[in-house]
């Protein structure tokens, strides 16, 4: 057993550690930039749990995978932060509670 | 264990035929590349070419994918090692998708027209979201069903916030995007678990590796529950629908009508395929989970929609419902026959009849703003009488009256669930639609009511040869789809079997 | 299997040491004759007329989120690298077909105008 084996149910907690602290933010903080923060915990605690998995069982399946999250998360902070600078130039304060237009 | 090394690589590499198996989307893509740099030098005043070459493409594709139903065959195949099917489901899938992206664009002109949202991308985005769907409706492979759901998600998310000078459309799409992103999240970690305790992302040997291991593998069960979650969020289901009333009132009416529709779909051909197929041999795991949530959604659907005033927010949970019938026969899809097929022939009724109810508002949205208040809809049988017949047609049929095609999907998903001695969850359906035929009707008196007479009436625009031709279009099928039952189901037999081709 | 990372960890350890020791060997060794001139911080000879600490223009933003997008999707160039040689025609045309698409991504922002700075 080498030593990333013995160490991956570690790894494997602290990818579930990591990723439930960014659920965790995302449900707490109020501030949609923090929030997407938040989401960037949760996938790269996934990435983590991936990579940890493709040591362990020794197939490099785990860690390409890992490479198209990364660029789908890159993409999509892209596309939020574009956005969000949107909902700030019409005048919003960043905070997800006033995104109450349509509540009813 | 080491798969992927044992593979000799300078051999895999795929050939012509992985390609023709991805024919309709390649086809998508390049008029997604070619939109989008036509763009640049078509001029404004000529965007409707755009319209009607991504009708081209759209139509180019469809064809290609009709023909692909009888070059797949009955047992279809697995392109791309393993990585997509090319099968009678995919199929299936491609032609819904096409079909109501097909419809959307030729809709699309007159209403971007008279919202001035009428931009070249819009065209470019609605490609790539349709690629995206198209082939999350074939993948076969944990990676491909992530990078397929996030090319048709972002790509909504732009979409939903297209108006950019509008408030409420930026703020669907800021909440879209992040309550989106977070379902992902929970997405992916199911993946990373179900990858990791089964060694493999592709579902043939996902399925193969599940039904050996006989102690039962509790984070396995975890992964399939987190993916259920993120799947259940892209279908719109209760408890993860918080988002849906939002966008769809917010988004562009358009684009409404295509994400509500076409999403769908898509997401709904790859849960028939992850869970009555590649985790079929874990079914008495998650059952009660999907059965829970078929509850939850018509509960919460039919009862949250008696109380709208908006029709676009009532079609959204009224889509939350739909959502949770459509889970019925995927709850009960693994020990029955008739489960994935009246699961299928729902999709099929739910494309014509909701993309027609949504088309209906999307026509008659004027200048000013977005058609939406059930009092603006007043009166509508007096003026346009074939638009209000229609829309009545399409809610009677979301109603589940005969004989249109909500009939008989609900008949035969009610059916799959007596099948399978559940007939707790056929009671379930049977009494939530019950329900829904208030709200539903309640739109269709308030149309034909007389207009007041000192309210300023909203102007409805012309109908134009698009919106009745498309208007038309969904209207046949909700009936033949109704009538002609046993023509449509063989199609959603022959799409079932096997729902993962041999590698 | 842990042995193979020791040249990294020697590596590091340069690394670290050189680059704390120039700027100590610097400040113990060299002469100190400070002036006004120069306590002020260093840009490029020009005379710094307002604080730095302000928000930047947005501008900015367009630009960071451009080369977000197109320095990440270099890192499938990395895997690539390493086997092309086995992959032969189809690795290049496959690649070749990926920077086509992310080429015309470029070609569209840049006649978009997003690259202009205004």
């Amino acid at each position: 057993m080498t030593l990333s084996q013995s160490m991956f149910p570690w790894i494997l907690l602290t990818a579930a550690f990591l990723f439930t602290l960014g659920a965790l933010g995302v449900l707490i903080r109020r501030n949609p930039l923090v929030v997407f923060m938040c989401i960037e915990l949760m996938l790269n605690a996934v990435n983590l749990a991936l990579v940890g998995y493709s040591s362990y069982l020794n197939s490099e399946e785990g860690q390409v995978f890992a490479f198209m999250v990364i660029v789908v998360a890159a993409a999509e902070v892209v596309v939020g932060l574009g956005l969000l600078t949107r909902v700030f130039s019409i005048g919003r304060e960043l905070d997800v509670d006033d995104l109450d237009e349509m509540k009813q | 264990m080491n798969a992927l090394a044992a593979l000799p690589l300078a051999t895999a590499t795929p050939g012509w035929h992985d390609l023709v198996g991805l024919l309709p989307e390649l086809i998508v893509a390049g008029g997604f590349l070619a939109l989008m740099l036509l763009d640049l030098v078509v001029p404004p005043a000529r965007r409707t070419w755009l319209a009607v070459f991504s009708g081209a493409v759209l139509l180019g594709a469809l064809a290609v994918s009709v023909w692909g139903w009888y070059d797949a065959g009955a047992a279809g195949r697995s392109v791309f090692f393993g990585a997509f099917a090319y099968d009678r489901l995919a199929v299936f899938g491609n032609c819904v998708i096409l079909g109501t992206s097909l419809l959307t664009v030729v809709i699309s002109p007159g209403y971007l027209i008279r919202r001035k949202l009428h931009h070249g991308e819009y065209y470019s985005l609605l490609m790539a979201a349709t690629v995206g769907m198209m082939l999350l409706a074939g993948a076969t492979s944990l990676m491909v069903i992530f990078l397929a759901i996030e090319l048709l998600s972002i790509s909504l998310y732009i979409l939903s916030g297209f108006s950019r000078q509008e408030e409420r459309s930026q703020e669907a799409a800021v909440k879209y995007l992040l309550l989106g992103s977070f379902a992902s999240a929970f997405l992916l970690f199911g993946m990373a678990l179900v990858y990791g305790e089964t060694g493999h992302t592709q579902l043939a040997q996902i399925a193969a590796s599940m039904s050996r291991s006989l102690p039962v593998d509790p984070l396995l069960v975890g992964g399939i529950i987190l993916m259920f979650v993120g799947l259940a969020f892209k279908v719109s289901a209760a408890p993860f629908h918080a988002w849906t009333p939002d966008v769809y009132q917010g988004a562009p009416t358009s684009v409404t009508t295509f994400m509500s529709v076409a999403t769908k779909v898509a997401a709904f051909i790859v849960i028939i395929r992850l869970f009555d197929d590649a985790f079929a041999s874990y079914y008495s795991h998650w059952s009660a989970v999907v059965i829970a949530v078929a509850i939850l959604s018509m509960v919460v659907g039919n009862f949250a929609a008696l109380t709208q005033t908006s029709i676009k927010r009532m079609l959204a949970y009224s889509g939350i419902a739909q959502a949770g019938y459509i889970l019925i026969g995927v709850a009960v899809g693994v020990g029955t026959s008739l489960g994935v097929q009246g699961a299928l022939y729902y999709l099929a009724a739910y494309a014509f009849t909701n993309l027609g109810a949504f088309a209906v508002v999307t026509v008659m949205s004027g200048r000013g703003e977005d058609l939406d208040s059930y009092d603006q809809l007043r009166g509508l049988w007096h003026r346009r009488p074939y638009v209000a017949a229609a829309l009545a047609f399409f809610l009677l049929s979301l109603a589940g009256f005969p004989p249109t095609a909500g009939f008989i999907g609900k008949f035969l998903v009610f059916a799959a669930a007596i099948q399978a001695h559940n007939v707790a969850l056929a009671l379930w359906g049977i009494g939530t639609s019950a329900v829904s035929v208030f709200y539903y009707l309640r739109v269709t008196l308030i149309m034909f009511q007389r207009p007041k007479e000192d309210a300023p009436a909203y102007e409805w625009p012309r109908t134009g040869v698009a919106g009745s031709a498309v208007l038309l279009v969904t209207a046949a099928g909700t009936l033949v789809l109704g009538v002609f039952v046993v023509l449509v189901l063989t199609v959603a037999t022959m799409a079932q079997t096997g729902t993962l081709p041999g590698t | 299997m842990l042995s193979d990372y020791a040249p990294i960890l020697v590596f590091l350890g340069i690394c670290i040491l050189f680059g704390a020791g120039v700027p100590l060997l610097s400040s113990v060794l060299g002469p100190r004759r400070p002036s006004p001139e120069k306590e002020l911080p260093y840009e490029s000879g020009i005379v710094p007329s307002i604080s730095a600490r302000r928000r930047f223009s947005v501008s900015f933003y367009v630009t960071a989120m451009l080369f977000i997008v197109f320095d990440v999707e270099s890192i499938f160039l990395f895997p690539w690298a390493t086997i092309v040689r086995q992959l032969r025609v189809f690795g290049v045309v496959e690649m070749g077909v990926f920077i086509l698409v992310l080429l015309l991504g470029l070609v569209y922002i840049w006649a978009k105008g997003a690259l202009r700075w205004d």
